[in-house]
Formats: C-alpha cells, structure tokens, sequence
C-alpha cells in the first residue's frame, strides 16, 4: 500500500518534470525559429494585459518584431527595474502612473527619447528631463472626476473644487480610495500647488467631515452606484467602463473646473531602458514601438476601449468626456508627483492612511 | 486518564523516540537538509541588505511611523484569530470525516480540502461582489475590516490545519480510549478528550501554518481592507522606490513569525504527550446515531458552500455583457504554464525539503530548528519581497537562470517549503523510528536502512506535501507576475489583471480555470491519499 502510493507520486513527479520540460523546450524552439526571423523586444507593463495586449498584438503584425510582454503592478515593476539596474532584460516600461516613471527616471534608468516622439505630445504630458537625459513621454490621459449618484445627486449642485467638497452638504456623503495611486498623485499635485500645510488641512477636513474610506476605484464607484455614498472622489475611465460592463447604473462622471488638483490629468507613459545587454537593433524596436503606441490606431483604440483621453495630438476624446484641453486644469507639473513617499507620510499624518 | 495514556506513550511502547536521544545526524544529511534552509533565507539576507543601506536615522523614522505599533498588534491579532478558528473548524471537521460514522466520509474528506482551490483574492474579491450593489448578501452592510477578513481567510484556509489534524485523528489509538473509558470516563467527552490530546501536536502545527499564512497574504486583506504588515510592506514598495522602509517592514515581519513559532513551541509543550507517535492500527469510530446527516450537512455547509458561493457569483460573472475583453486563447496557454510550473514546483519542493523533514524527526536539532525556521520565514514573507530579493541574488550570481521558470520554481520553494516539510515531517513522525534501527541491527547499512525503511515512511506524507505546494503555487501571483520568463501568462495573472481593472466578465473565465485545475489536483490526490481510507 505504502509503496504504490509512494510510486503513485514518483510517477506524478516524473510527469510533471517532462511536462514542463516539453512545455519549456517548445517554447524555446519557437522562440529560436521566431527570433531567428525576426527581433524580439521586452516589455515591462505596469498596464493591464486585457488593456493593452491588443495594441502589442497590431505592432507585432505590423513590424514583424517580436514583442515579449511581462505584465505586472506598475510600482512592482518599476521596483524589480531598480533592483535589476542595467543588468535588467528590459526594453521598454509602459506604466500607468506618472510618479513610477519619474522614480525610474530619477534613478537614471532611461534613454533619451527620439525627438520626433515628444513633439507628438503636449509638452504637459512629456518629463522635463527627456529633453536633455533619458524621460519618459505620456501616452493616455487619466483625468479626475468626481462620480455621483444620478438618483440621489442633481449635477447642478455639484462641488466645483476640491474645496467645495468639503462643505457640510457633503459631510457624511463622499467616498474615496486613499490607498489608490490616483488618489495620492492627486494629493501629490495638490502638495506640488498648494504645499504641504494647505494639503493636510484638506485631508483633515476630508476625514473630519466623514467621508468613506474604500480599497479603490472601482469600489468608490460601486459604493456610489448603491448609494452608500453619494460622490466619489476618482479617476474617470472607471465609471465609463462600468456602465459599459452594466448599463442603467446610476451613476455619471463630473469634471470638476476649479483650478486645483481636483483636475489633474495624470498618464500612462512609456520610456526606452537603459539596457546592458542591448544592441542598436533592439533599441531601434524599442523606439518603435513607443512610437506606436502613440500612433493613430493606437490612440483611437485607448480612446474607444479602455476610455482613455489619447495624447497624441489631434485624435478624439472617449465619447461621453470632454475635451482634454477643458478638464486639465494645466497648472499641475506630473514631474512632481513622483514624491509618494512624502505624500504618503502627509496622508498617514493626516490619518486617512495607517 | 492522563497518567494511563502517558505511561503508554512516553514509555515508548509504541515505537517513539524516546526524549533526549543523542544520535549525531550523518553529515549528507546535514548538508541535504541545509539546502533548503539557505535558500529560505536568501530573502532575508537581502533584507537586511536593503534596510542596512538606510542611515541610522531613516531607520529610525521607519521604526517611529505613528501608527505602527496598532499595526504590528492588528497583524498579530489577525493571525491568532485565523489560526485559532481555522483550528476550531479543522478539529471538528476532522474528528467527524476520520472518527466517525459519517456517511459519505470519502466525499466529506474531500469536500473538507476543497476550500484550497479557492485562492484567497477570488473569495475576497466574490464577498466584496455579493456585499455590493446588486450582490445576495446587500443591505447586510459591507462586508469589509479586520473580522471581515478574518472570515474571508478562515473560510478559505482552514483545509492547512485540517490536513495534518486528520492524518493524526484517523491515527488515534484506540487503548487510549478503551483505557480512559476504563478509568470512568463517560463515552463521548472521554473519546473527545483522548482525541484532541492524541491530535494536540496537529493541531497546533496546523495552527501555526495557518497563522504564517495569513500573516504574509496580501489579496484579501487588501480587498476587504484591513491593513496588516503585509499591505503596508507592498504599500511601502510602491511608494518608497528607495526599498528601505519596506526591508525594515519585513523584517519587523520576520520577528512576528519567530514569535508565531516560539508560541507554537510553547503550546506544544503544553501537549499531554510529548508527540502523537506510531500506532499503525489506529482509528476510533463514534457512531453518531440520528446526528450522522446533520452532520454531513455541516460539512458541506463548511467544505463546499464558500466554494460554490464563489463560482457562482464567477458564473454571474461570466454573464455580464458588453466591456468585457475577452483573454481567448491566453486561458489554454495560461491553465499549462500554471498547472506544469504548480506541479513541477511540488516535486522540487517535496525533493528538497525531504531531507530537512528526515533530520527533523530523526535528528531534531539546531540544524533542523534553523532550518524550519528559515522555511517558515519563508512562507510568512510577501511574494514580492521573495522575487525580490533572489532577483538581488540571481542577477549577481547566477544570470543565466535569471527570468527563467528555475527562478520562479526556487520561489516558489522558498515561499512554500513550510507546507511540504510539515506534511512529510508528521508522516514520519507516526512511522516507528524502530523499523529503522531493526534494520540496522540486521545488517542493512544506513543507506540501505533509508531506503528500505526511512522512504517508504516518508511515502504517506509525499501527496499531502506535494498537493500543499502545488495548490498553492497555482495560486501565487507577485513572485510569478516579478520573476516568470517575460511574454508567458499564467492563470492567476489573467484573474488579477482584469479584476484589477474591474473587467469582471473576463475575469470569470480563468478564476473558473483556476479553481477547476486546482479542485482536479485536490480529487486526485485525495483519491490516491489517506484521505479515504
């Protein structure tokens, strides 16, 4: 008994290994024959597979090269970039906060970028350092917006600023994700117009007045949509792409006009990486698929599927969402977001965060 | 009853070791066993690296964050009770599967087991769906906070300490009841009393891994909100890129799980009997009269209805229209590469930690203590700091295995050692270290004596072992997502990366592949195992 269930898990074993093995090994031999027509690059994406595969899949039609996607968080990512420095197997970062790519950028782990690339974006949206050193160039837009319950809310009365949020209508009725990276590049930008001292007022006030604490956007939003609370305090695609999932939700975007944080426009960028081990072919890969991805096609399908402002000039705003020149309130500098610690220190102080 | 059951077991009559025995361990063995032990600690070593680079007064400001003293007692506090109650339901679900005449016991073994095929971010994620706006359980509040999470992982964990528990209860000697009843103790509580003594060692080897868990999980505490070390260590990756206050964070971690394991020694010695040892006719049957399908509803009622609760709410799921972008053909390539990286990092850990459970029942000492703490530490850190710090490593040291499934194997060795040295470990433990040294004295030499005698001991725990570590790498996200070859996907990636976006329509798909595949794993092994019997 006891040695057929111990040869029962030697042959299980000894299945597994050639499994892989085999799994392994085909891989490889379709990588060689792939690679030996053609190049292959890889990307770090801190964006969602479901997202952005298909823009990949086009490139890889369109070229010929080879793209090896590793998909992950966007500050996981950007720490395993640190700790692998120039040894790093990278090509090309595609995060979706601006605050990663300036500590990579910070740490000096970007080429610099082609010039024709960032003339494609408004310079807003593109680091201050990619004119002289390595940086990073925006892709889509996230901009804030404020959710609010169409049943329980009358657009009209509205909070127009991130003051107004505070008023005592409010006290007890707005939820919002401090934990989320678009919360805190939020109090970020309001830490980078305001100063610390203003910010800290704001988030006391924040708490003070009741607001409701939740994981992240898509939970401000359902919270919202069942009324828990009335507005919630997000970015704007969530909403737009949870109608989409579930039509007859009640609940629709606002893009508050006041000029502060409350209209920040953050990004999702792309920058090439400083790589050890890459060769010019590689690096002029890398430098074309950045260009693709703020190519027409590309943009329009940001736009239209994952409800994305595109960057590039000249193409389309998601349907149902304003202009981006009429949302970013312009004042903000993305490169001053890339202060989260500090920002996180505020907020814990200010005790909406642990 | 206490002296009687003492005299029998302590006096070695059952084929123990008796206390205090000073074998020095072969120097293979040492050596064999250590490997695993200095792979688990790779990631400490490069913690304290990364938190050694901070000045004294970064550290310092680390230590002094307001706030971290509730944090550290929240995460502590959350672990005991995870622990204490996934003990509770184990012991009852084990007593009545392996000591009764349950009808259905083969089923109810498995359905006990079941929970496993959940991963803990899919039920938190199905809890936070049927608390929300439209969900089954609305209007009873959010389901959110310390006790939500509490439930959440006690739900889903449990199966860790039910495990161990059976194996010893279907093991329970059956004099030691007859005795006890002998000495005018009344039948059930007498039978319960001699039970839980019998099993005491299970239960609190069971506990303990429960709580290692729960203090290195990340989805759900994240999800329902209820911030432990853990969440703020992967806060602190995030934010700080500098990477020091999330060392420090671990490591104030791996003090926790030290305390979790000297509580662990501590409660044990506090065991009627040094340790459930050998009796190879074990097993007592209480009948349970009128309360047998009551009680096989309770079992289902636990094993199966947070499992169905979850694919159900996935089926629902799956019927949203609109938004959803399909992952295709990604589900197919993603069950292989799970399924064969899940099973080939069993074998790996089942190979390696082989000779550290030897040396643990054979050879208990500071080697081994060293040992099974490195591998406990290993089990509590966050995946994150794992991938981290063997990349720290491997990119030093070893570039070419750098991004290749070797790197996620070792990880997910170290992340899952805990689980495959405790299973093998209580196998041998309960086979008579006797045989061996018959064996001896008849002539076969000590390699001979393993293999003839040692390895078939190890045998009944080799499934057990390998279907911890395989469930739970089918499970494992940031080690996979951080250190798999770049361009693969894996099943746990594709459930991640839609529900993070709220895409839950094509996050339906591969949660359903997920818990299917690992459901599969669990039926094969439990119709192959003890389980059964």
């Amino acid at each position: 008994m006891g040695y057929k269930r111990y040869a029962f898990a030697v042959i299980a074993g000894i299945a597994a290994v050639f499994a892989l093995a085999m799994h392994a090994g085909f891989g490889r031999a379709e990588d060689g024959a792939r690679e030996a027509a053609s190049l292959s690059i890889t990307v770090y994406s801190g964006r969602a597979r479901q997202l952005v595969a298909p823009v990949f899949e086009s490139f890889e039609r369109e070229t010929g090269i080879r793209v090896r996607v590793r998909y992950g968080g966007t500050a996981e990512l950007a720490a395993l970039l640190l700790e692998e420095g120039a040894r790093t197997p990278a090509d090309v970062f595609f995060a979706q906060d601006a605050g990663a790519l300036a500590a990579v950028e910070r740490a000096g782990r970007f080429r610099p970028l082609p010039e024709s690339l960032r003339r494609t974006v408004d310079p807003r949206f593109v680091s201050r350092a990619s004119e002289t050193g390595g940086g990073w160039v925006g892709v889509t837009g996230r901009a804030r917006a404020i959710v609010y319950n169409t049943d329980l809310v009358d657009p009209a009365a509205l909070p127009q600023t991130l003051e107004e949020v505070l008023g005592g209508e409010w006290a007890g009725k707005v939820g919002y994700p401090p934990s989320n990276a678009s919360f805190q590049a939020m109090v970020s930008a309001m830490r980078a117009r305001d100063g610390d001292e203003k910010t800290i007022e704001w988030l006391r006030a924040l708490r003070a007045s009741g607001a409701k604490t939740y994981a992240n956007n898509t939970e401000t939003v359902r919270a919202v949509a069942s009324g828990e609370v009335a507005i919630g305090l997000v970015n704007h695609y969530y909403a737009l792409r949870m109608l989409a999932e579930t039509p007859g939700l009640s609940v629709a975007n606002f893009y508050m006009t006041g000029d502060d944080a409350g209209s920040l426009v953050n990004v999702s960028g792309v920058g090439l990486m400083q790589r050890r081990r890459g060769t010019d072919a590689t690096r002029d890969a890398a430098a074309k698929l950045a260009e693709y991805l703020l190519s027409e096609s590309a943009q329009r399908y940001f736009a239209t599927e994952t409800f994305e402002y595109p960057l590039a000039r000249g193409v389309e705003p998601p349907t149902g969402a304003p202009a981006l020149e009429r949302v970013g309130a312009g004042t903000v500098d993305l490169n001053a977001l890339s202060d989260l610690e500090g920002t996180l220190r505020l907020m814990s102080r200010a005790g909406v965060l642990p | 009853m206490d002296t009687g059951g003492a005299a029998v077991v302590r006096g070695g009559g059952l084929g123990g070791i008796a206390p205090g025995r000073a074998r020095r361990a072969p120097i293979m063995l040492l050596i064999a066993a250590s490997v695993v032990g200095v792979l688990a600690a790779l990631p400490v070593v490069y913690l304290f690296v990364r938190a050694l680079e901070a000045g004294g007064g970064e550290l310092a400001e680390t230590l002094r964050r307001p706030g971290l003293l509730v944090l550290v007692l929240r995460t502590a506090a959350l672990a005991g009770v995870v622990a204490g109650a996934s003990v509770a339901i184990a012991f009852v679900l084990a007593v009545l599967t392996a000591a009764t005449d349950l009808p259905l016991r083969r089923l109810s073994s498995v359905v006990s087991v079941l929970p496993l095929a959940v991963p803990c971010y899919v039920g938190a994620s199905a809890v936070v769906g049927l608390s929300g706006p439209g969900g089954v359980l609305e209007g009873m509040g959010t389901a959110r906070g310390f006790w939500a999470a509490a439930v959440v992982l006690t739900l889903f964990v449990f199966p860790l300490a039910y495990l161990p528990l059976r194996a010893s209860i279907s093991r329970v000697d059956p004099r030691l009841v007859d005795a006890a009843r002998s000495l005018g103790e009344s039948g059930l509580g007498a039978t319960l009393r001699v039970i839980l003594a019998w099993s005491w060692p299970a239960c609190v080897g069971g506990g303990v891994l429960v709580g290692l868990y729960t203090l290195g999980e990340f989805g759900a505490v994240t999800m329902l909100r209820c911030d432990t070390l853990t969440a703020v260590i992967y806060e602190q990756y995030r934010s700080s890129f500098s990477r020091t206050g999330a060392a420090v964070s671990s490591l104030l971690l791996v003090v926790l799980v030290l305390a979790l394991l000297g509580v662990g020694g501590l409660l044990r010695r506090r065991g009627k009997w040094s340790s459930a040892r050998g009796s190879s006719r074990g097993g007592v049957t209480l009948r349970l009269g009128a309360w047998r399908w009551p009680a096989f509803a309770l079992v289902m009622l636990i094993g199966a209805g947070p499992v169905l609760l979850v694919v159900l709410t996935l089926l629902s799921w799956l019927g949203y229209e609109g938004g959803a972008v399909g992952v295709g053909g990604g589900l197919w390539a993603g069950a292989a590469t799970s399924a064969s990286v899940a099973i080939a990092a069993g074998v790996a850990c089942v190979l390696m930690t082989a000779p550290a459970a030897v040396l643990a029942a054979r050879y208990p000492g500071r080697v081994s203590g060293l040992v099974e703490r490195a591998v406990s530490t290993g089990f509590a850190l966050p995946g994150i700091v794992v991938a981290l710090g063997l990349a720290f490593f491997a990119l030093r040291a070893t570039p070419f295995v750098y991004q290749t499934w070797a790197m996620v194997i070792a990880a997910f060795v170290v992340l899952f050692a805990a689980q495959s040295l405790m299973a093998l470990r209580a196998s041998l433990e309960r086979s008579p270290v006797r045989l061996e040294e018959a064996a001896r004295t008849l002539g076969r030499g000590p390699v001979g004596a393993f293999v003839g005698v040692t390895l078939p001991g190890l045998a009944p725990g080799i499934g057990a072992a390998w279907v911890l570590v395989t469930l739970s790498a089918m499970k494992e996200l940031p080690a996979m997502l951080l250190l798999s070859p770049a361009g693969s996907v894996s099943l746990a990636e594709l459930v991640w990366s839609s529900t993070r976006e709220a895409m839950f329509a094509s996050a339906a798909a591969p949660g359903l592949a997920l818990i299917g595949v690992s459901a599969g794993l669990v039926w094969l092994v439990a119709m192959r195992e003890g389980l059964t019997r």
